[in-house]
């Protein structure tokens, strides 16, 4: 932690009787790639806003690098942001455009005009310069957008869903274009999406949100391992998740039974050790076998009969309908080394207990 | 130019190779557009095109002529010179009075099309009602009931010699400001209604743009609203200037012969003197004048850049 990091303290904002942040604390650390990931709603751009400075907090406080800039208007703010369409002028030129803040900021024009040559070829547009924001296709407003934002050298740059406007290729290239970029200019990125593969991809920290409050705040991997709710658990790619009851506790496992099917798993798992709850494994950490004899010791298992298979390139997505009726997914890769399963057959479902986690229902 | 050529003429080489007919029913629809012209330009041949003609033919009469005996045609070039001569003084007042007119409809309009276009959230409809309510009335009662209001024995008058803005034998009929201000009034909605429209397309998240790159209120205005808006202020200044360089009412109504515009002169010499060669140089000039006037103003404004 420096001295430079931004620092959110039980922010709230209320819109009329609605309140979009709900006594929000955050710290982001300088110069690291955050994602605010959420549902639309869930108040991650109102966050975003203000720290922009577009919108005032109704309580709490915002600070940055130690100073106070909850009431600093936004355009004597360290802060850029990109925004969700782009908001060019379209009057300007692209070059205009990325100088438009640098001049304001009363850097000299020969400086500047160099400025912002060298932006547009770190955003791959050298040479656009002379054209207007009408004339470029949405991907190249989108680097046009990012250029006027970072030219500036802010402390903190913003980016409100920047790639939502983009087709899903385009898209793909972005996210590991911002990734090389961010890693280049080394500013603090805060990165507003609802697409929790793009959060996933590209972040160092993601915070997920709902109803104006975090979630869960992590390094991508961990969440994705062991989510803390059931909410995060089904935003951060897919779970299964089923109803069981705690048991009992022994050698550091906690065992739970789920629908008859007495189960265990290590006590760092979970989240909740007691009373009804949620056992979860992802899809991709189930396996199929021909029947519970053929289950690996070691490994939880549970009977059903594939209901319906998927072909999706890299794997097959198995429905697995289990004994209490609701149905498992299953993600098997296309690895060549199984036969697939048809629908109708009699299968275990099994995984290794440490692949599980238990969140509150 | 070069690069594009080659990829052209291929382009017109294979079209010659395969002449693509097109089917019958396409054929038939080609006439569409042109028939939907046609009534419009038949109205515009008549009422304008035929008029204009005649009045220009009118204005190269010969002066010796009058409606009585009847006027010969004789290319009489000296009536523009006559014309100028008897009245440029009315002629450069109408523009002087016109340009005023159009700068203070701009400075009164911006803000009021700003304010309804930005800040008028559900007044919006309202507010613009309030704009274009006066036409539910004459202009021409809505012009004599200014009389009314600037009369000698009226509450403004009143009103200013009491605050002694107003000498004891001051007036406010037959001055240039009851003019100007009739003007203004009659041809502010006009001003407002194009502003109007341009600030109303205004993405106001350019300005959230501008504001996140260091530029506060003021410089957000000059770098980013006003230049979206100035195809309204141009099209508001046409429609204000034109009309009120040519109008009479306001003229005859609340002005006195020291006010006089050249709409007056035309009228009077057309419908009172009876002198249709000057009266039509006259309209020939101020229309001349004005076209000129627009051109030269809408070049320079560089409007095409913007819309």
């Amino acid at each position: 932690m420096s001295d430079q990091d931004l620092r959110i303290e039980n922010v709230t904002k209320t819109f009329g009787g609605f309140t979009a942040v709900d006594d929000l604390t955050l710290t982001i650390p300088d110069g690291s790639f955050f994602a605010l990931l959420g549902a639309s709603g869930c108040g991650k751009t109102t966050t975003l806003r203000m720290v922009a400075g577009l919108e005032e907090p109704t309580a709490g406080r915002i600070t940055l690098g130690g100073t106070d800039i909850t009431r600093t208007r936004p355009y004597k703010r360290p802060v850029n942001t990109v925004f969700q369409s782009y908001a060019l002028f379209p009057h300007l030129s692209v070059a205009d455009n990325v100088a438009f803040g640098l001049r304001r900021k009363g850097v000299g024009r020969k400086d500047a005009d160099r400025k912002v040559a060298e932006m547009l070829d770190l955003v791959q547009l050298g040479g656009y310069g002379p054209r207007r924001p009408a004339q470029l296709s949405g991907g190249q407003q989108q680097r046009v957008a990012l250029a006027r934002a970072l030219v500036n050298s802010p402390e903190v740059l913003l980016l409100d869903e920047p790639l939502g406007a983009l087709d899903l290729k385009l898209r793909r290239q972005m996210q590991i274009e911002l990734k090389r970029i961010q890693t280049e200019v080394g500013i603090t990125f805060v990165h507003v999406t609802h697409d929790q593969e793009e959060a996933m991809t590209m972040a160092d920290t993601v915070a997920v949100m709902q109803a104006g409050r975090i979630e869960q705040l992590g390094a991508p991997a961990e969440m994705y391992e062991f989510p803390a709710s059931a909410f995060v658990a089904n935003f951060l790619g897919q779970s299964n998740l089923i109803p069981a009851e705690v048991t009992g506790h022994a050698d550091g496992d906690v065992t739970v039974d789920a629908h008859g099917n007495r189960l265990a798993l290590p006590a760092a798992r979970c989240r909740v050790t007691s009373g009804s709850a949620l056992l979860g494994v992802r899809p991709e950490k189930l396996h199929l076998c021909d029947g519970l004899d053929a289950v690996p010791s070691g490994h939880a298992a549970v009977r059903g009969v594939i209901t319906d298979t998927s072909f999706t390139g890299v794997s097959t997505q198995y429905l697995v309908r289990a004994p209490w009726g609701s149905e498992l997914t299953v993600f098997v890769p296309n690895s060549g080394l199984a036969s697939p399963a048809a629908p109708g057959a009699e299968v275990a479902v099994h995984w290794l207990p440490a692949h599980s986690f238990l969140v509150g229902s | 130019m070069a690069a594009l050529l080659p990829t052209a003429s291929a382009g017109g080489a294979v079209s010659a190779e395969v002449p693509v007919e097109p089917p019958a029913g396409m054929r038939r629809r080609r006439w569409i557009p042109y028939a939907l012209l046609a009534p419009g330009m038949l109205w515009l041949a008549v009422f304008f095109v035929y008029p204009v003609v005649q009045l220009f033919m009118a204005s190269l009469w010969n002066p010796a002529g009058s409606i009585e005996t009847g006027y010969v045609f004789d290319w009489s070039w000296s009536n523009y010179a006559d014309a100028w001569e008897m009245f440029h003084v009315q002629f450069l007042r109408s523009l002087w009075y016109a340009l005023i007119t159009t700068v203070i409809c701009l400075a009164l309009g911006y803000p009021l099309a700003y304010a309804i276009a930005i800040k008028g959230g559900r007044w919006k409809n309202l507010m613009l009602v309030g704009v274009i309510a006066p036409f539910f009335t004459s202009y021409l009662v809505r012009t004599y009931s200014w009389k009314a209001i600037l009369s000698d024995s009226g509450p403004v008058v009143d009103f200013l010699k009491w605050a002694h803005l107003l000498g004891p034998d001051g007036r406010l009929l037959a001055t240039e400001f009851a003019v100007i201000a009739g003007l203004v009034y009659n041809f502010l909605p006009f001003m407002v209604l194009p502003l109007y429209a341009s600030l109303d397309k205004l993405d106001v998240r350019l300005l959230e743009a501008a504001r996140d790159l260091y530029h506060g209120p003021v410089r957000s205005f000059l770098r980013v609203t006003l230049p979206l808006s100035l195809p309204g202020v141009v099209a508001g200044t046409l429609l204000t200037f034109i009309p009120s360089a040519g109008d009479y009412v306001n003229a005859n109504l609340l002005g006195g012969p020291n006010t006089q515009m050249i709409g007056s002169v035309i009228q009077s010499r057309f419908l009172v003197v009876n002198d249709y060669p000057i009266a039509s140089a006259l309209s020939v000039m101020l229309m001349v004048t004005i076209l000129v006037l627009v051109t030269v103003y809408v070049s320079t404004a560089g409007t095409d850049e913007v819309v």
